[in-house]
Parts: structure tokens; C-alpha cells; sequence
């Protein structure tokens, strides 16, 4: 069985659908096929359509259906409204309504006649032929003409009161029909589509066997009611003379049938049937709601006649006395109290001001303010619950939603659930159920595929869905998510094109984005074929008009064969949520606590500091940048002016850091006063302030003052805080401060990208200079690259036509090049985009990746880089110039030490040194290095000059005064060619100074250097073995 | 054309489209099938399966056999009829004359 929590909701949500669209119906004559009245009909039958057929209310969904059917023609202005249609849908709303008061025995309703005159309005010609006719006034004389007919009171009530006339229409079958070439078949259809024959008085008498067939001209009458305004019109359109069309005159008609017309209209529905109900059970017991609004209108609908529908009466059920536990009351009262208690409190606050000053003198009355004030307090709080539902209450409904749809569908899908204790308003709660079920029908319908397709995508056969609600920036989001098929953009601008929703410029405009929003238009639908399930291109605009209409937004998220997300942010409009009450420019905010962390009190030792011109806080060993809430609302501070503020900083160091948490993001807001935690009601703030961004709503505290709903997302924005940037220099501050400056182990890098995905880093010191430049500057010779750059030809190289990295599918306009430093011939890098500098510790992974010009990688800031050894680089693009010398092994046997700061560079003389020597030790700084000459024995020492904690020339100064040490040659490098330090270095002891990196260079210095020392060299060679 | 006689009944199977190009033919033919029976039926049955078109000839052929059965007190019934035909003695309020819907 069905569970009957789901069945009430579905009784109001459809009665609600009824009343909202009664009003459009009684309009829908006057209306446009694309007006917003048509489509408020074809969503509230769809709904009801699509609820009523997942609970198995069968009768209720066929109607419904039918009604739908005639709307999407509509809609599509294939079928233009009518009176006639405003009738029959009158009455199929009160059918409706009839069923829906009562769906488990809706079934025992009929609705055959309903659906006949509604397919009727699609193709006209039948309806109404079985319908009752009701009395007519017997004494009123009709036309002669008239007589010879067997008049259907109800078909001419029908007519006339759609404003039709009606002729009678005398015809010849031979001079009429056959002379003109015709059958009768095509003459009647032709003009049949033009008007309605009521009835035929055929008048064959004069055919009085088979001898009289073949000269006889029967002649026949019609009686035809068409909208065609005159008689000439008539004889036009079945191409007869003037003097056998007779129009019949409307008000004797009126006058037979016994009724104004006007009346007649609502007659015509079967509200008397429900009304006869309602009148029998009102006996019994209450009107079980009350429906101010919507019943409001219904009451002046006059003249309501009985009709004997005893069969229809006695197969009606008794109504479900469930409804007195509950009372329906419409939203604007409820608003209206929720304001008046509010100016309540306001009042009770003021009492009891003057009562603290002059109160004392009645005897008595502090005892009742104090009542008053409890009373209040309770009294506000109650109107806000009233107001509340969780959101459990709709997402319950899915769950049945998704499995039923599964089995329909034969799809196998999981729906998973979260935040159904996220509370929200009524009417928004009750605004999101159309929109929500919407989606998830979609999700089921058009975004899981079948499992047997998941499967050949690889993916497993049980497709899942999620829903979720969280309150997320001041806001509530709500998220639909599925692992299916995901949104073809192209696909969905093409159909956009092929129904002329959208210019094929305006398709190509369209980034991806904005072409899921296509989805978003009134009548665009993506399913191939329309099913009962969705399809109708109903869902999605009403979603959007919905969440609209809340002050929300939708947003549609997709990647093609992964899924998709579709989130609805909604305002906390009327919603009540926790939050901080702050002060900062002796005005007061809310902040919803939500998003506060904690709140830490400025002074002391905490501190705030400044990097790169943010002020921030050190907090648990982590940076917090800073916004002071003052400044970014350029608030008057009373006590300080800013210029005050920058000379004084101690000033800067008073108030409180709100630490605020934005998707997953931090940074600290500063206040100057904090006040209390309070449960604010949102208010909707006025257009003026909303442009201001920085503000989600107004509240009403508890003391009557007004306070700004601050949106920390707006604030952060509003302040142009990047939190990616701000990220990244706090972490190379933070490495710079924590761990390389202590170690002396961090590189300058340069990260840039060329072309591919790749980020590549390079290191600083080996940078030159970096060129824009266009791509046009780039000159072909042969099969090289050239640049002119003042003067001189410049070669260039692309990264991946000499390393192991991805093919570019285009090359940008704008590029960069790289001139290298420290290489005999630059040979310039072509970026095409330059990501950042950084200073970071690196650890380089030799491993992983590996290749011509690639040292290693590692991870910076959370990406992988690919760190680059130019000299291995240059030596693939050319191996002429940058030739290996030709190394001897005579050196094989030898052990030196290698002390380097720069793990770039370490690894790269690293690399050259081990094709020389036998061992090569490394030692990351002067004092590691120190301890290594002391444990070990060593041929010759590199050293770099400029080492952190003891340098290079120090080592050297050491070395020559130790006995053991003093005769192992030292080479001095650097990467800068400053003089001092060859000076410096050979006054030390070092025997010789050079640039690093020349590898001819080192090969001959080392061979240089041997060669004097040689003796030397074979003796403590000896020595040391 | 083809007929029958079985259980008293006369069943006529028009088999072309009845139009003033064969009305004189047809006539002529069921003129013949009643002068030529003696007892041996008192109801026609026309049978008009596949005929899509009557003219208005036709449908005076078609009243002319009515008014032969009425006034010999025969029973007249037609059977079989497309939906246009249908739809056009509908029109003309003969469904019920011509017994149609009857099975």
C-alpha cells in the first residue's frame, strides 16, 4: 500500500495545481499559445499527470493525460483555444478535483465522457453526441425551418454559447455535390472542418424504389453551427445559392433552451456534482480546509444547477474525515503574523525601556512586562516554526519515485539521501517539490542509461543518483547528482537550432555553460521520444521559473559520459538560521554560523603580520589572510581614520578574527565588536542591497534592531580575494619561513607550460630573461625555429619536439621564449604561458619520469612538474656545440665531494661529475659537507661559493688549515659570475674558480687542476688506500 | 458483384466503389435479384467491405434498394462499411436507417 503521508501530499500539491490553473483556464481563450497561462496549464496537468500515474491513481492520470495532450497542441500553436475547450477543461478540473479529494476511489468515477469530448477538441466531429440534453422551454416557438431537426439542446447550448451561429443549410446531392465534381464524402469533410453539423434531416421519400435512383436529386437538410459570422460566408463555403442557406436566430434559440447562455457556461461543468457532495457532507462535519485564496473566487460562481446524476451520486465516496487535525492556511497570513509579531517584540522592547525609568512607580507592572515579554518571546518563536519543515518531507517522496521509475524504465538506480533535516521556510519547502521531482525524474529518465549501456561505458549497472541539501554560504544548496550519461552540449544547441529556439550565430557564441542552460527553455525537450515519464520539455523550464521565483538559482554542471550536477541555490529568505551578531563601524551584521569556525580575539600574541601586502594571521601554524570587514564595506571607523591605521599598527590589532570557512577554503574576517549567537529569521533584502554582493538578508534581532545577513562569499569577492594566489604565497612563505631558509635548501623555480598540459619547471638562476613575443616573430630556417632578438638569430626549441611529453593540438599567438643563462649558446624555450614563480623546497623524484631534458619531477603546490635540465636539453637540440668532452677513466678510481645547495643543480653536476669520477659524494651545505672531509677521504672537492650556513670559501678556509685536508683540490663554482667571489674564493685556498655548468669547461679545469697537482694527488691517492 | 442466399437472407457483396459511372449496372443487377426470387428470402444484407467511396448517385442507389425492402416489408441491413462510409452516413443521420452498427 502506499503510504498516506504520500498520498495527502499529493492530494494538496494537486489540488493546489488545480486552483493555480482554474484562473488560466478561464482565461486560456484570450491567450497565446506561448503565454506563461498555457504553460502554467500544461505543468499543473503534467504534474498531476505524472503524480497521479506513480501512485496507480490510473483514472486521474488518464484524464490528466488527455488534458495534457490538448495543451502540448496548444502550446505548440497547432490548436487554437476555444470556448469550447474552456469548457470542457472546466469541467475535467472539477472531475479532477472530484478524483483527487478522494484518489483511492478515483477509479470509481467516470471519466469516459470527459476524455471523448476532450480528444474531441483534437479532432472535432463527435463530442458531446451521447451527452444529456438538459429541459428546454417548451413554449418557445422555433423557425419552421427548425422543425423538420431532432435538436440537441445541449450541442446548441454548446455552440451558442461559444459565440456560434447556427444555419440551416439546404442542399441538392446532384446539382450541389456531384455537379461540382465531388463526392459527398470529401464535400462534408472540407466543410465539416469549418463548422459542426448538428444534425440532417434527409429527405428521401422521393426515391420510392430502384427505378428512381438515376434521376432523382435528393435533397437534404442540414443544421450547421460555425463561427463564420454571415450567411454569405455559408453559401461561399458549400457553393450554393443564398436563397437555401437560412440563419436561424440565437436569441430564440436562447430563449428555447430557458437559460442565458452566459450562464450557461458554468452550468456545463460538473461542479454540481462535486458542490452536491461538499452540501451532503457539510452536514456532517467541517470544511476540512480552509483555502482562503484559492476557494475565494470559486464562491462567486453563481447559478448552480443540479443536474440528476444519481448514478454518478451514489458511486461518489464520503470524503476522508482525516482533515480537522490540520488547517490549511494560506502563506500571506502567516507572513502577516510573522511581521506582526515582530513589531511586537519591537513594541515589548520599548515598554520595557520606559518601564526600567518610570515604571517603578505603578505597582505591578514589572510583573506583567515580564509575562508579556516571556509570552512574546514564546509567541514569536511559535509563528516562526509554523513556517518550518524540514526538507525531509519532499525528499521522502523520491526515494518511491526513483525505485517505481526504475522499474518503469527498466533501469536499476540507487538514490541516495543527505540534509534532510535541513529546514526551510513552508512555501519554499512546498515551491521545491514540482522543481525537485522534476529533476529527479529527469536523472532517472534521460541522465542514468540503461544498465546494459553502463556497463559497455564501464561503468556498474546500478546507476546512482544523489540528492543532497546543506547549507552552504548563507545559502542552502540543493544538489542533484548522477553518474550518467551527461549533457551533450552540441547536441543540445543543434536541437536548439532545429526548433528555432536559437540562431546558429548564437549557438556558436555559446560557451559550454551557457549551452546546458538551452535545457532551461519553455518547450525544448532532449528525449528522443516523449514518454509519460518526462520528455515533454516541461521539467527543466519549470524548475528554473520555480527557482526563480524563490530568489534562487539553478546551475547545471555536466561532463559528457561522466554525469552530471544540477545545483539549485536557494536564499535563506524567510528561512531561520543560527548566527553571529558583529559589529564593525558601530553598525551591527550577521554572519551565519554556518561558515564561523572560531573566533579568535586579536592582541597578545596573536598577531597579525603582512606578506606581499595582505595582512594575515599566523594561526596553529598556518596562514590566515585577513579581511577587515570595515574596509571592504568602507565603513567609517569613528575612532580611527585609515591613515592613522597604516602609521599606527598596534590599532590594527584590536577586534576579533572571525575565521570563516568557504568551500573549503579559509580566511578571517575582522570585526571590532562580537556580540551574541542568536537564531535570526531571514528577511528578503531590497534590490539596492542585493547589488551590493555582499549581502544575503536582513534580519530583525532580538531587540528590534535591523542587522545586514552578510554573504561571506559576496565579502570575499567583493574584496577580489584569490584564494589560490593568497594560497600559494602564504605555502612558499610558509616553506620559505619553515623549512627552507633553515635548511638553505629551496629552489627559485619557474614554472611555465609549453604548449601541452605539462607544467614544467626550470630553475630561476638559469634564466636569462623572458621574451614575449608573437608567434609571427618566429622565423622557419631550414627545419629550425629563429627569433631575431636585438641583432642577433636566436634558436628556439618546443619542449616536446626533444622531450618525452604530449603533442600540442594548436600553438597559441602570444608566446613566450626563455633565454638561458650559463650555456654557451643560448638557445631559447618557447612557453606559452609563465604560471608562477616559486621558492620551495624541492623533492626531486628521478624515477617516475624520466627523458632527454627532464632532471625528474615533483609536486609544487599540489601539481606535477616536470623539472627541466636545460644543458641535457640543449645537448639533444645540439649536440655539435654542446658536445660531451671525451672523457678519460683515468679518474674512475677517484671519490670526490660535491657540495651544493641547489638540488637542481646538484643533481645535474651530479649526473656530469659521475661520468668522470669513480664516486661522487654530495653534501647539501658547508657544514654537512665539513663533516663528510672529516669521516671520509676525498680526491677533490667541488664546492658551491654561496652556501647558507657555512659557505663555500669558509669551507675552503677550514680545509687549508687542517693537516688532513689542506692538499685536496678545491674547485669554487657559482651560477653567478660576480668577481668577488673568484677573488674571495682563490684568497681562501680554492684552486680554481668557475662558472658551473660548462662542461667542457669543468672537464678541462679538472684535468688543469690534476695535472699541476699530481704528485700530490698519487700520494695521498696512496695514502688514502 | 457476388451474392448469397443463406437462412432467408439475401447477402449482396458490392465489391467497387459505388459511383454514378456503375449505379445504372448495379440496379439493373439487384432489380434482377429481387424480381427474380420468389420466397426464398425477406432480408438483404449489403455487404460494403472495401468500398471506400459512394457518390451521390450511389447513395441514391443505396436508398433506392431501402425503399424496394420497405415496401415489399423486407428487412434491409448494411454490413461492413469503412470508416468513411461510415463517417458519411453519419452525416446524413443513415446509420441508424441503414442499420450499420448492427452486427
Amino acid at each position: 500500500m502506499v503510504d498516506d503521508e504520500l498520498i495527502d501530499i499529493f492530494i494538496q500539491e494537486s489540488k493546489e495545481h488545480l486552483d493555480a490553473l482554474e484562473p488560466e483556464i478561464l482565461e486560456l481563450e484570450n491567450a497565446s499559445s506561448d503565454s506563461e497561462g498555457v504553460n502554467t496549464i500544461f505543468r499543473g496537468v503534467h504534474s498531476i499527470k505524472g503524480s497521479s500515474g506513480f501512485f496507480g491513481f490510473d483514472q486521474i492520470a488518464k484524464l490528466s493525460h488527455v488534458m495534457e495532450n490538448v495543451m502540448a497542441l496548444v502550446r505548440e500553436g497547432d490548436l487554437a483555444p476555444t470556448k469550447m475547450m474552456v469548457d470542457v477543461f472546466l469541467e475535467c478540473t472539477d472531475k479532477l478535483k472530484l478524483m483527487i479529494d478522494d484518489p483511492q476511489n478515483s477509479g470509481s468515477i467516470p471519466i469516459d465522457d470527459d476524455v471523448v469530448r476532450l480528444e474531441a477538441l483534437i479532432t472535432p466531429g463527435e463530442e458531446g453526441a451521447e451527452a444529456p440534453g438538459p429541459k428546454v422551454n417548451q413554449s418557445v416557438e422555433l423557425p419552421k425551418s427548425m422543425k423538420r431537426f431532432v435538436l440537441d439542446p445541449l450541442l446548441i447550448k454548446n455552440a451558442i454559447s461559444h459565440g456560434h451561429l447556427v444555419f440551416v443549410v439546404e442542399l441538392y446531392m446532384n446539382k450541389d455535390i456531384k455537379d461540382h465534381g465531388k463526392t459527398p464524402y470529401d464535400y462534408f469533410k472540407e466543410i465539416e472542418s469549418l463548422g459542426e453539423f448538428l444534425d440532417a434531416a434527409f429527405d428521401f421519400s422521393s426515391i420510392r424504389g430502384l427505378d428512381d435512383v438515376m434521376d432523382t436529386d435528393l435533397m437534404v437538410h442540414f443544421l450547421f453551427t460555425t463561427v463564420m459570422g454571415s450567411p454569405d460566408m455559408i453559401t461561399s463555403v458549400f457553393d450554393i445559392p443564398a436563397d437555401q442557406v437560412e440563419e436561424i436566430d440565437v436569441g430564440v434559440l436562447k430563449e428555447w433552451l430557458g437559460t442565458d447562455p452566459s450562464k450557461v457556461e458554468p452550468e456545463s461543468r460538473s461542479e454540481e456534482v462535486f458542490l452536491e457532495v461538499v452540501e451532503d457532507d457539510a452536514k456532517k462535519e467541517t470544511e476540512p480546509a480552509i483555502e482562503a485564496e484559492a476557494e475565494a473566487p470559486k464562491k462567486e460562481t453563481p447559478a448552480v444547477v443540479k443536474k440528476e446524476t444519481k448514478d454518478q451520486q451514489a458511486k461518489t465516496p464520503v470524503r476522508t474525515k482525516k482533515a480537522d487535525e490540520t488547517i490549511r492556511v494560506s502563506v500571506s497570513l502567516l507572513d502577516d503574523m510573522m511581521n506582526l509579531a515582530g513589531e511586537m517584540v519591537l513594541s515589548r522592547n520599548q515598554l520595557i525601556r520606559i518601564a526600567e525609568k518610570s515604571g517603578q512607580e505603578v505597582s505591578g507592572l514589572q510583573g506583567v512586562i515580564q509575562n508579556m515579554n516571556l509570552v512574546t518571546s514564546e509567541m514569536h518563536e511559535r509563528v516562526m516554526q509554523t513556517r518550518l519543515q524540514p526538507l525531509g518531507i519532499i525528499f521522502s517522496k523520491f526515494n518511491r519515485i526513483i525505485r517505481d521509475l526504475s522499474n518503469k524504465l527498466s533501469k536499476e538506480i540507487k538514490l541516495d539521501i543527505e540534509g534532510e533535516d535541513v529546514e526551510l521556510d513552508k512555501s519554499i519547502i512546498e515551491s521545491l517539490s514540482d522543481p525537485l521531482t522534476h529533476l529527479i525524474r529527469n536523472t532517472a529518465d534521460h541522465g542514468i542509461e540503461p544498465p546494459d549501456e553502463r556497463e559497455a561505458a564501464g561503468k556498474p549497472r546500478i546507476g546512482s543518483a544523489r540528492l543532497t541539501a546543506k547549507h552552504v554560504g548563507g545559502q542552502v544548496m540543493i544538489q542533484i547528482s548522477d553518474d550518467g550519461r551527461g549533457i551533450d552540449a552540441e547536441k543540445l544547441k543543434r536541437k536548439a537550432i532545429d526548433k528555432g529556439l536559437l540562431t546558429p550565430e548564437e549557438a556558436d557564441a555559446m560557451s559550454e555553460r551557457q549551452a546546458f542552460s538551452i535545457i532551461f527553455l519553455p518547450g525544448f525537450s532532449t528525449a528522443e521520444q516523449v514518454s509519460d515519464v518526462s520528455g515533454r520539455g516541461v521539467g527543466m523550464d519549470v524548475v528554473r521559473t520555480n527557482i526563480e521565483k524563490l530568489g534562487g538559482f539553478i546551475d547545471i554542471d555536466s561532463e559528457l559520459g561522466r554525469g552530471t550536477t544540477i545545483s539549485l541555490r536557494l536564499p535563506l529568505t524567510l528561512a531561520i538560521i543560527p548566527a553571529m551578531i558583529v559589529g564593525a563601524g558601530g553598525l551591527r551584521y550577521a554572519i551565519p554560523q554556518v561558515n564561523l569556525e572560531e573566533v579568535v580575539r586579536l592582541g597578545g600574541r596573536n598577531k597579525t603580520e603582512r606578506i606581499r601586502g595582505t595582512r594575515v594571521l599566523r594561526l596553529r601554524d598556518s596562514l590566515l589572510t585577513l579581511l577587515d570587514l570595515s574596509d571592504v564595506l568602507e565603513l567609517e571607523n569613528n575612532e580611527t581614520t585609515n591613515e592613522e591605521k597604516v602609521e599606527d599598527e598596534e590599532v590594527e590589532d584590536e577586534g576579533y578574527v572571525l575565521v570563516l570557512n568557504l568551500d573549503n577554503h579559509q580566511y578571517g574576517l575582522v570585526v571590532n565588536e562580537l556580540f551574541d549567537s542568536e537564531e535570526i529569521a531571514v528577511k528578503p533584502i531590497s534590490t539596492f542591497f542585493k547589488e551590493a554582493g555582499c549581502y544575503s538578508g536582513v534580519t530583525i534581532m532580538g531587540d528590534g534592531r535591523v542587522a545586514m545577513i552578510l554573504d561571506i562569499a559576496g565579502i570575499a569577492d567583493l574584496a577580489k580575494l584569490d584564494f589560490e594566489s593568497i594560497e600559494n604565497a602564504a605555502t612558499s612563505y610558509e616553506t620559505e619561513e619553515l623549512s627552507g631558509l633553515e635548511t638553505g635548501d629551496s629552489e627559485s623555480l619557474l614554472l611555465f607550460r609549453n604548449e601541452g598540459f605539462e607544467l614544467f619547471a626550470i630553475n630561476l638562476s638559469t634564466v636569462a630573461r623572458i621574451e614575449k613575443i608573437s608567434a609571427q616573430d618566429i622565423e622557419n630556417v631550414g627545419k629550425g625555429e629563429y627569433l631575431n632578438l636585438g641583432g642577433k638569430s636566436i634558436q628556439l626549441i618546443r619542449m616536446h619536439d626533444h622531450m618525452p611529453v604530449a603533442q600540442p593540438e594548436s600553438s597559441p599567438e602570444e608566446l613566450y621564449v626563455l633565454i638561458p643563462k650559463l650555456v654557451r649558446k643560448p638557445i631559447g624555450i618557447i612557453a606559452t604561458q609563465i604560471v608562477d614563480t616559486v621558492q620551495t623546497v624541492v623533492e626531486l623524484d628521478k624515477e617516475t619520469i624520466t627523458g632527454t631534458g627532464i632532471l625528474g619531477s615533483t609536486f609544487i603546490n599540489e601539481s606535477l612538474v616536470l623539472v627541466v635540465d636545460i644543458y641535457n636539453l640543449f645537448e639533444s637540440v645540439d649536440p655539435e656545440l654542446y658536445q660531451v668532452p671525451h672523457l678519460d677513466d683515468k679518474y674512475q678510481s677517484l671519490k670526490v665531494l660535491l657540495v651544493e645547495n641547489n638540488i637542481f643543480f646538484r643533481n645535474v653536476q651530479q649526473q656530469f661529475l659521475t661520468q668522470i669520477f669513480g664516486t661522487v659524494v654530495t653534501a647539501r651545505n658547508g657544514v654537512e659537507a665539513w663533516e663528510k672531509l672529516n669521516d671520509d677521504n676525498f680526491h677533490m672537492v667541488f664546492t658551491e661559493v654561496e652556501l647558507s650556513d657555512m659557505d663555500g670559501m669558509e669551507l675552503t678556509r677550514r680545509m687549508r688549515a687542517t693537516d688532513k685536508l689542506k692538499h685536496i683540490p678545491v674547485i669554487a663554482t657559482a651560477s653567478r659570475n660576480e668577481g668577488v667571489y673568484a677573488t674571495l674564493s682563490l684568497e681562501k685556498g680554492a684552486d680554481r674558480f668557475m662558472m658551473k655548468f660548462d662542461k667542457q669547461k669543468t672537464y678541462q679545469t679538472i684535468q688543469e687542476v690534476f695535472d699541476t697537482r699530481t704528485p700530490l694527488l698519487a700520494a695521498d691517492s696512496i695514502a688514502a688506500e | 458483384m457476388k451474392h448469397e442466399i443463406s437462412d432467408r437472407k439475401l447477402s449482396i457483396v458490392v465489391e467497387d466503389n459505388i459511383l454514378s459511372t456503375n449505379v445504372e449496372s448495379l440496379s439493373t443487377s439487384f432489380k434482377e435479384l429481387l424480381n427474380s426470387s420468389g420466397d426464398e428470402f425477406n432480408q438483404i444484407i449489403l455487404d460494403l467491405e472495401g468500398i471506400d467511396t459512394i457518390d451521390s448517385q450511389g447513395l441514391n442507389l443505396l436508398i433506392g434498394l431501402f425503399q424496394e425492402c420497405k415496401n415489399k416489408k423486407w428487412g434491409f441491413r448494411v454490413t461492413n462499411c469503412t470508416e468513411n462510409v461510415k463517417w458519411l452516413f453519419s452525416i446524413f443521420k443513415l446509420t441508424e436507417v441503414f442499420g450499420v452498427n448492427q452486427s
